[in-house]
């Protein structure tokens, strides 16, 4: 059976009462839901929070889902609003807290380690040492936590989650050319950041 | 094809969004020219760093099981808000429950009038108090007429 006619055979029953479909549509996309998540929040406490909060939703709003675009869409689209308000929250949080305490900026944390993590590479001044690809993945990793925040959630989309551009506009509320210019560009300033850490050793 | 439309392209032609002739267009374009090959081949290099498997499966299976578990616990709390209310409506529970609200709102309405009537005066009050000042301004002229009178009366007899 397709994944999706499964999907939706767990929502009819859980429409019905049925709660042991709830548990199988939680095992099936617990994962996917943590994990992305933690793409777009970094904290894996919160990122663990706000994948919980998505399920309760689902199962919250279950009777408002018609079934007109799929299952999938419409739990990226929760679980893409939550990770949007937490940021705000979050921006809030930051800016008005700003002049008392910089421990919350971990945004700045983060940058700054990434500015440092190039030129603490480069001082063993060995041009032949081969690229270590873990420590230039996670530097990728972290790259892409400094995109703007379109740019995050549709790279994060068409990347790890593997949708096709057509639901990613479905879930963001996009144009698919739209969607396509921020991948695009997503994809460019990787390619930038890899290029300056190339040119760094 | 113009190799700047080619490389716009190359995105979509790496993540297989393209399909039919505009997928074999760029495919014939690549095998011939050597500025898009290069450009697909950095294109490439870079996605393949952003590791796709870094985060995935690094959880156990007590990780999945707790967080079922926290799913569900805030589920029986949603339910549990929920029941307080359907509560209400139960004949039986009702009874205490009325008496406490009638009781708490008896409370805030009581004090709420008494805060805001606190520094006012009611009418009667009021009225008492416009007499009074009227009573001693009365007085008071009368008793200035009187200082004001005095000499001119002892001017007069004197
Ligand atoms: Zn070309």
């Amino acid at each position: 059976m397709e994944s999706k006619d499964l999907d939706q055979q767990l929502i009819e029953k859980i429409k019905n009462g049925d709660q042991a479909a709830f548990g199988l549509l939680l095992e099936k996309y617990q994962q996917r839901a943590y994990y992305f998540c933690l793409r777009l929040v970094s904290r894996p406490e919160d990122a663990e929070d706000l994948a919980q909060e998505g399920f309760v939703k689902v199962f919250k709003n279950i009777s408002a889902f018609r079934g007109a675009a799929s299952f999938q869409t419409w739990f990226y689209q929760i679980l893409l609003n939550l990770c949007r308000s937490y940021h705000r929250h979050r921006y809030l949080v930051n800016r008005f807290t700003f002049n008392f305490s910089r421990r919350d900026g971990e945004d700045e944390e983060m940058e700054q380690s990434l500015e440092n993590s190039v030129p603490d590479q480069s001082l063993d001044g060995n041009p032949q040492r081969l690229i270590n690809n873990e420590e230039l993945k996670l530097l990728l990793e972290e790259a892409l936590q400094t995109l703007p925040r379109q740019q995050k959630e549709i790279f994060t989309l068409k990347h790890f989650e593997e949708l096709k551009i057509s639901e990613i506009a479905g879930i963001t509320g996009l144009a698919e050319g739209t969607v396509k210019i921020h991948l695009f560009r997503a994809v460019r300033r990787l390619q930038e950041i890899l290029k300056e850490f190339k040119e760094q050793r | 094809m113009e190799c700047k439309k080619i490389q716009s392209d190359l995105v979509n032609y790496y993540y297989q969004e393209l399909a039919g002739s505009a997928r074999s267009a760029i495919a014939r374009h690549l095998e011939t020219c050597n500025a898009c090959r290069q450009t697909y081949v950095q294109i490439k290099k870079a996605l393949a760093m952003v590791a796709k498997e870094q985060l995935e499966k690094d959880k156990s299976s007590a990780f999945w099981q707790d967080f079922q578990y926290k799913v569900y616990r805030r589920l029986a709390a949603e339910e549990a808000s929920k029941s307080w209310w359907r509560d209400l409506l139960v004949p039986r529970r009702l009874a205490p429950v009325l008496a406490g609200a009638v009781m708490l709102l008896l409370i805030i309405v009581t004090s709420t009038r008494l805060v805001k009537n606190g520094p006012e005066m009611t009418s009667s009050d009021l009225q008492l108090a416009q007499e009074l000042e009227l009573i001693e301004n009365y007085d008071l002229i009368q008793d200035l007429e009187i200082l004001e009178n005095l000499p001119e009366a002892e001017q007069l007899r004197g």
